[in-house]
Formats: C-alpha cells, structure tokens, sequence
C-alpha cells in the first residue's frame, strides 16, 4: 500500500506542479481556451492519445476482450486508423486553417463563423456541453473504481482525490496545463499498459500459448466477429473510431498546434503513440485464460493487475488508469467551459464581457462543471449511467456532418447542417432509447445490436447531402473568409 | 493458418496496425515534398 501511495502522490504532485507553471502563460482567453496555437507536434499527438483513451477505454476494453475475445483487436486497429490517423490527415490541417482564418476557438464558434447560424452554434453547444458532463461523470466513475479495487480505498476518496487534482491545474493552468499535463500523462498510460502487457503474455506463455488456450474455451473467443457478431463489433468499433471526428475535447488539438506544417511529424507520433490502443482488448483476452472467473467483466484488468505485476508494477497501472481518465476529463473541462462563457453567454444571450472577465468567467466555469460532475460521480444516478452510453453517439451525431461537409464543401446550407445536428441526434436517441419504450415493437434481432451512433449519422448525413442539394450555401462572406480568400 | 495459429480475419487488425503506421509515414513523405515543392 505504501508504494501506491508513493507512487501516487509523487505523480498527482508532479501534475499540480504543471498547473502552476502555466498559469504564468494563460493570460488570455486565446491562452486559456487553446494555449494561444502555440503547442508543438510531439505535445499535441501525444495529448491527442490521452485524451482519446481515458480510463473507460483501459478498463472498458479489458472487459470486451475478457467477453468477446481476440475479435475486439478490431476496435483498436479502428482507433488507429480511422480515430486517429484519418482523422489527422482529414481534419487537421483544415481545421487549424480554418479556425484561424475565422478566429474560432471553439466548434461551436467554427460552425457560426462557417455557416453563419447562430442556431447551430447555439445547439451544438449546448448538445456537446451536456452529454460531454454525463461522459465526465462516467470517466471519474471509471477512475474511483480502480482506486477502489486496486488501493482498497472506499469510492467516494477515489472521485474526490482525482476530481480536486485536476480542477485544481485545469482552473489554475488552462488548457495549457492541459496538454502538458496530458503529455505527461500519455507517456505513463502506454508504459502502464505495455508493462502490463508484456509481463500477462509471459505468464500466459506467449500470444500462440494465448490463442490455443482461448480456443479450447470457446473458439469464437478466437474468430472474428466470433462470440460478439457483426453488427455489435461493427457498431462499436464505428462509434469509438468515428466518433473522434465529431469530439471537440480532440478536434481543439488541431486548432491549438503551433501551425499546420507541425502537423506532419504529429501525425507520424500520434499514429505510433495511439498503437497502444489494442492492448487493453488484448490484455482483457488474457485475463479470460487467467482469470476466468469473475462476478463482472470489468474486473478483469485490475484483477489481472493483481495477479502479474508487484507492488511497483500494480502502482503504475493505477497510475496509468488514473492519468488516462484525468487526461480526458481535464480536457472536456476545458471545452465545457470555454464553450458556455464563449458560445452560450457571450454570443448566445448576447452578454458582454471585456477579456478580463471573460477569461475568470471561464476559470469560474471549469470550476462550476468540475465540481458539479465530481458531485453526480459521487453517487452516480441510474439514469447518468444509461446517458453515459449516448454521450458520444449524441455528440457525434450533433458535429460530424456540420464539421465534414463545412471543411470540404463550400455549397454546405446553413438550414441542412442545423437539420443535420437536430435530426441527428434525435435518431440517435431514439434509438437507444427504442427497447425501454414498451408499447414500440421490438427490432429484429440484427438490427437490435446496431448502436444509435450508425443511425444517427446515416441520418444526419442524408439530411445534410438533401438539404443542401435543396437549399441554399452559406453567405459568400464567410465561406471566403473560412477558405482565406479574403 | 495465420501467425500466432490466429485465423487470418482476426490476424488482420495486426495487418491494418502495421498498414497504418506506414500509411502515416507515406503521407508525411508526399505532404514534405509538395511543401517543399510548392516553396521553390
């Protein structure tokens, strides 16, 4: 217990220390919302990385590889390469452009100065801001269960220790203390989770050993789609890949690096740092060998931790899963408030603000959602948990299209991107929603494993392709402005 | 029979692993040379 407090407390020193160093340099909103587009390429992929997989995805993962077997690498190859690489050689340079051409700092900010409706802006916000709380609570939840099972603490030390070290360097730092933070904290995951990985397979007796002792189990432990099918490894691996393309808490990474040509080494980082991603589907795999026996499926890494690694090893696991779930949660932090004060306050209801009080409003506001999400994640309600599940899909659904089609279609109507968000994320919500309604019918059984993000966006992007078809572009102002012809 | 005696459809998210490093590595390469292309 001693060494995981050492451990600990060394590392969420280290991460406060951070904080204080930035506060020197978030003078400004621009500072303090997206580190002034002053950040390298190896802080930004690699801050990408860890906010990407938060403690969810450790822990989540392990438990899909512990159910469904080695099928669930596929996930991590989808994160990989449409998650992140794609993503970075499709949105990244566009992105950086544009949002400095129409000086954006947020999404929701980029949608009015690129189509120039205020509706938009408006809903995207407002959308993105409260599903990406449920998703906050759902991360620190995630964070205070390792502790829990791994340090023997009672749950509620587990939210309040992690919840108080990030408001702490996110209100104080910004978003530069952010991603520095993050950076730190990526390097620490994947190390956990190669240690982890490494010292699971020798136990095992090597990945062959692996793969023969998982088929004796169950063969479809091995094949692909295998024990999960198709539609639900399909569904998964789209929303979870996919998906990033509509996450702010990621997009910010291409607005803030220092500038476009940055992004070529970043992509070549970020590619190789996100590799990573196959290991917790690959380490749950060896935990159903291990340990097959378990009252849930989400014991099976820390239970796996406990029976591989020593003292030492089991601290920078904890380690590891703690700064993967500060990582993103610091991030989201950062977006909610920027895009309240900014988007809601400011442009929404028309306030004015001079700098100064605009940048403590967004201090005051971090703070304000941090504490309001470490107060849910005290004692989570079902229904936060049911949420949780729509988050992504909801926020996705609201900007993947608006986002796409505004970076690369200068025709995109205003209306059809509106319609796009609205129609979106209702499908999808009516769709995850659709088995608790008891007087619809029940789908058919393939259909009942495809997950609201597929019909949420297939809606949205037939809305936004007819729409646009139908209506009529953005003003010829901003979209020369976006492209920099003016 | 794949490596590891994995099937060759699950062998395969290795395969697009690997596939993808080299697909950021290539894209940088042409990404550097129309840059400096377009500087001279």
């Amino acid at each position: 217990m001693i060494i995981y407090i050492i451990v600990l407390v060394v590392y969420l020193g280290m991460l406060a220390a951070i904080g204080m160093v930035m506060s020197g340099r978030s003078k400004s909103v621009g500072d303090f919302a997206i580190g002034g587009r002053s950040v390298g390429p190896w802080v930004t992929a690699l801050s990408f990385v860890a906010a990407y997989y938060s403690s969810v995805v450790i822990i989540g993962g392990g438990a899909f590889g512990w159910k469904f077997g080695l099928a669930t690498l596929w996930v991590g190859a989808g994160n990989v390469l449409v998650g992140t690489t794609l993503a970075w050689i499709v949105l990244g340079r566009r992105i950086r452009r544009f949002t400095e051409n129409l000086d954006a700092m947020t999404l929701p900010g980029f949608f009015f100065g690129r189509y120039g409706s205020a509706e938009a802006r408006i809903f995207s916000a407002a959308a993105t801001g409260l599903f990406l709380i449920i998703y906050n609570v759902s991360v620190l939840k995630g964070m205070a269960n390792t502790f829990e099972v791994l340090m023997e603490l009672p749950y509620w030390s587990g939210v309040v220790i992690s919840g108080v070290v990030i408001l702490f360097y996110t209100a104080v730092g910004g978003y530069l203390a952010v991603v520095y933070t993050s950076f730190v904290q990526a390097l620490v995951m994947i190390a956990a989770l190669v240690l982890l990985t490494f010292m699971s397979l020798q136990k095992v007796g090597g990945m062959t050993a692996l793969v023969d002792r998982l088929n004796t189990i169950d063969p479809g432990l091995v094949n692909t789609p295998g024990v999960w099918g198709w539609a639900g490894l399909i569904s998964f691996t789209l929303i979870v890949s996919l998906g990033t393309w509509g996450m702010p808490q990621l997009l910010v990474r291409f607005y803030s690096i220092k500038n476009d040509k940055m992004l070529r080494l970043g992509t070549v980082i970020v590619t190789i740092g996100a590799s990573v991603a196959l290991l917790p589907y690959l380490t749950g795999a060896v935990a159903r060998v291990l340990v097959p026996e378990l009252s849930s499926a989400d014991q099976a890494i820390p239970a796996l931790t406990k029976l591989v690694l020593n003292d030492w090893g089991g601290a920078l696991f904890l380690a590891g899963v703690v700064a993967a779930g500060m990582s993103t949660f610091a991030g989201v932090l950062i977006i909610i408030s920027s895009s309240m004060v900014n988007d809601v306050w400011i442009h929404g209801l028309g306030r004015t603000l001079t700098p100064a009080a605009e940048l403590k409003a967004i201090r005051l506001m971090s703070l304000a959602v941090g504490v309001i999400s470490l107060l849910i994640a005290l004692k989570p309600p079902a229904l936060v948990l049911v949420l949780t599940a729509f988050s992504w899909a909801v926020i996705a659904s609201t900007n993947l299209w608006p986002l796409l089609f505004g970076l690369y279609w200068k025709r995109t109507s205003p209306k059809a991107a509106l319609w796009s968000m609205l129609t979106g994320v209702s499908a999808a919500l009516l769709w995850q929603a659709w088995p608790r309604i008891g007087w619809l019918p029940e789908l058919p059984g393939a259909l009942a494993g495809v997950h609201g993000f597929v019909v949420g966006t297939a809606v949205g992007l037939v809305v936004i392709l007819i729409g646009t078809f139908a209506g009529r572009p953005a003003p010829r102002d901003n979209v020369d402005r976006a492209w920099g012809s003016r | 029979m794949a490596p590891f005696h994995l099937p060759w459809i699950t062998f395969g998210a290795f395969l697009v692993l690997g596939g993808t490093i080299i697909l950021a590595f290539v894209w940088a390469l042409i990404d550097l040379i129309k840059d400096r292309e377009d500087e001279s």
